[in-house]
């Protein structure tokens, strides 16, 4: 069964200059049972909110009863404030995978993860996908209830465990051109044995057309059903 | 998601073969089911999927003609999706659309309930009520007469499934109604020309005759501002494949038609600019017609009723799986009907393979790769900061351009492939066009699918922000290609 939602756009303010555009989705009826932020990949891998991933996860979140908040990081489609030399950054990107923008999407997200906790007072789930793993583990903290990551970018960050108060799912895929196979599973071997994993095989980094099963894993998980079989 | 194997009818026609390709590429176990004729059924089932690129390799093809037999199975399927049928309008001497859209729904149905299959999905059409002024996604309107055998056929069907779901509480429908599939979006590409196709094929053959006849104004029975309702395959693709995939979403009725169709008027318009056809104009009804109006009217004669009626599509589920796709069903400009009337002219309607890329797009690419970008990018911020060193392969059509790269500068360009490459592209020219003109960004291409990467992956999507980048900096268009290779 599925519920209606409601979908506002937003604007957030940044602390200094400019604001990151965003998205609310919500039960149009109901009060919301849970709250989630989601997290983007990279803006220079094409990251944006219009993901298919973080939008069938939007969709998905809502419609089981869930508070959802995404947004694009600065720079990114209608979102401003990032005082940076797009070449250079871009040039550090294809270098090295890092970019100094790096450190200004976290602060994006702690920026939408504050906005989002004025909006309800329901503990925020954290969900991110690629490089949006790397940053929703940034965010985590002994009051994060789940923590979901989506073929998160485990060769080109560092991805801390977290609080043992913290639940965590792990959806990743056999064919990730970003993390290979005995990355993530040499690092999934370290997690409590009560975290949770979802592999998928023969889907890639991003799970074209499985959208809709990446979206119900996690809405499960933070609803707390259990994983697919 | 559903777990276990669909079985899918119908894999050799121009829905199937797609609708087969996108549920294994989501990672679905699949079945096909397929009649066997002179042609065993596995080859024919292979044949359609070799022309879309896609192997058959390891998917299972049972062989039976669902008209009459229940296919010969010990079942084990978990869904079956019905997307065999006859689009033939008028009832012939084997009784097809009859034998075909409701014997072998019925035949499937019976194996579904002997095998205990509980979920069931038909590919209906979004005409089953025509007559109405609008259309719900409800069970069929029965209080207007289907206009022809085919509509009547389908809204057999759709009864016998509906009774079917309606016996045993535990069993699911879902029923999809196509308006009129045309070609893909992009491309145009097709490989089937009977519904909207059969005007176009008639207004074609009409501007040959002319060329040999005295030029004149010609009527067509129909009105201007009656709407088409035509749809792009590679988008009715991707929203079943959706539904399939999420049982939230299955038991309803999907209106799977465009909110946005073109009007009589602009598809006159685009024709008589490609074919030639000076006065074309529509009428409520022709007296006395002309040897070119007979011409017309003969080969159209199927589809006079759907030139001179444009219901209204209820599309409240539809937009729901729009929504959660973020993938809408597109509108059509007089750009994208030429796309389809292009592809089929060329291709005669089905009778030649696909073409390579029209010889003014091939000399616009060329005119890029060779002469504006090595130009451009010695002044590029972000080519010159990225000073990347890489071969990529550009595929846009059928013609492939391969670019070497050392130190953020175009080295050389050459017209082939070349076995270095480190990762290629693969596009078709209107959305190569959309990229360059900064009207679409590149990486909207590729999460859409639209566009394809092989290679490394990774330096692929990178350089896709920088290319992004660099439009930015540097935009074109067709024409203004067109104007640098004239002065250069």
């Amino acid at each position: 069964m599925t519920s209606a939602i409601a979908q506002e756009t937003l604007r957030i303010p940044l602390e200094n200059n400019g604001s990151l555009a965003a998205e609310l989705f919500y039960p149009e009826f109901d009060q919301p049972l849970t709250a989630t932020l989601l997290c983007n990949p990279h803006p220079y891998m094409g990251g944006n909110m219009a993901n298919p991933i973080i939008t069938a996860l939007a969709h998905a979140l809502a419609e089981s009863g869930g508070l959802v908040l995404r947004f694009d990081y600065s720079g990114v489609g209608q979102s401003t404030g990032a005082p940076i030399s797009v070449a250079e950054s871009m040039a550090a990107f294809w270098a090295t995978g890092n970019a100094p923008l790096d450190p200004i999407c976290l602060d994006n997200a702690r920026v939408a993860a504050r906005y989002l906790a004025t909006l309800t007072t329901l503990p925020i789930s954290l969900v991110g996908y690629s490089f949006g793993a790397f940053v929703a583990s940034q965010l985590a903290t002994s009051e994060t209830p789940t923590l979901s990551f989506i073929a998160p970018t485990l060769r080109q960050h560092i991805i801390s465990r977290g609080s043992p108060r913290t639940r965590w799912l792990t959806i990743y895929s056999d064919n990730d051109f970003a993390t290979p196979l005995a990355i993530t599973q040499h690092w999934l071997a370290k997690l409590a044995p009560s975290s949770r994993k979802l592999c998928l095989p023969g889907a890639d980094h991003f799970f074209k057309k499985q959208e809709a099963l990446v979206a119900r894993a996690c809405c499960d998980f933070i609803n707390s059903a259990d994983l697919p079989q | 998601m559903n777990a276990g194997t669909t079985l899918i009818t119908g894999a050799t026609g121009f829905l199937g073969a797609r609708l087969l390709a996108s549920l294994l590429d989501s990672g679905m176990s699949c079945t096909a089911l397929a009649r066997g004729s002179k042609t065993p059924a596995g080859e024919r089932v292979q044949t359609a999927l070799g022309a879309l690129g896609r192997t058959s390799s390891g998917l299972k093809v049972i062989p039976c003609d669902l008209r009459n037999h229940q296919p010969g199975h010990s079942g084990g399927f978990s869904r079956i999706l019905h997307v065999a049928a006859s689009t033939r309008f008028d009832l012939d001497a084997c009784q097809e659309p009859i034998a075909t859209n409701v014997n072998g729904t019925r035949n499937l149905l019976d194996f579904a309930t002997a095998h205990n299959i509980q979920e069931f999905h038909l590919v209906s059409t979004a005409y089953v009520s025509s007559g109405q002024p609008t259309a719900m996604e409800a069970p069929a309107n029965n209080a207007t007469p289907p206009r022809n055998a085919y509509e009547r056929s389908k809204r057999d069907a759709e009864q016998l499934a509906l009774d079917w779901a309606a016996a045993d509480i535990r069993r699911s429908l879902t029923i999809y109604r196509p308006s009129i599939i045309v070609g893909e979006f992009n491309s145009g590409r097709s490989e089937k020309f009977d519904g909207f196709y059969v005007a176009i094929r008639a207004l074609e053959l009409l501007s040959r005759r002319r060329s040999r006849q005295s030029a004149g104004p010609i009527r067509l029975e129909g009105g201007d501002a009656v709407k088409q309702n035509i749809v792009p395959i590679d988008w009715v693709t991707d929203m079943i494949t959706a539904i399939v995939a999420s049982p939230a979403r299955h038991g309803r009725i999907y209106h799977l038609t465009n909110p946005h169709s073109p009007a009589n008027s602009l598809i006159r318009q685009v024709v008589q600019e490609q074919f030639g056809l000076g006065q074309l104009f529509f009428v409520d009804k022709i007296h006395g017609a002309t040897d070119a109006e007979r011409l017309f009217s003969d080969a159209a004669s199927t589809i006079r009723p759907y030139m001179a009626e444009s219901p209204t599509f209820d599309r409240t589920n539809t937009r729901e799986i729009e929504k959660l796709t973020g993938r809408s069903c597109p509108a059509y400009d007089a750009g994208a009907l030429s796309r389809l009337i292009s592809f089929a002219t060329a291709t005669r309607f089905g009778q030649l393979p696909p073409p390579a890329l029209s010889s003014d797009d091939q000399t616009h690419c060329a005119t890029f790769f060779e002469h504006f970008l090595p130009e451009r990018i010695t002044r590029s911020g972000v080519a010159i900061a990225a000073a990347m060193t890489v071969v990529v392969r550009f595929a846009i059509g059928a013609d492939h351009w391969t670019c070497r790269f050392i130190h953020g500068r175009l080295a050389n360009v050459r017209r082939n492939p070349d076995p270095a490459e480190d990762f290629s592209y693969t596009l078709s020219a209107p959305s190569f066009f959309e990229v360059l003109s900064g009207s679409r960004p590149p990486q909207e291409l590729f999460f859409k699918g639209e566009a394809t990467i092989t290679g490394d992956v990774e330096r692929a999507l990178k350089m896709v922000m920088i290319f992004d980048a660099f439009v930015r900096e540097f935009p074109c268009t067709r024409q203004s290609l067109a104007e640098l290779k004239v002065a250069s």
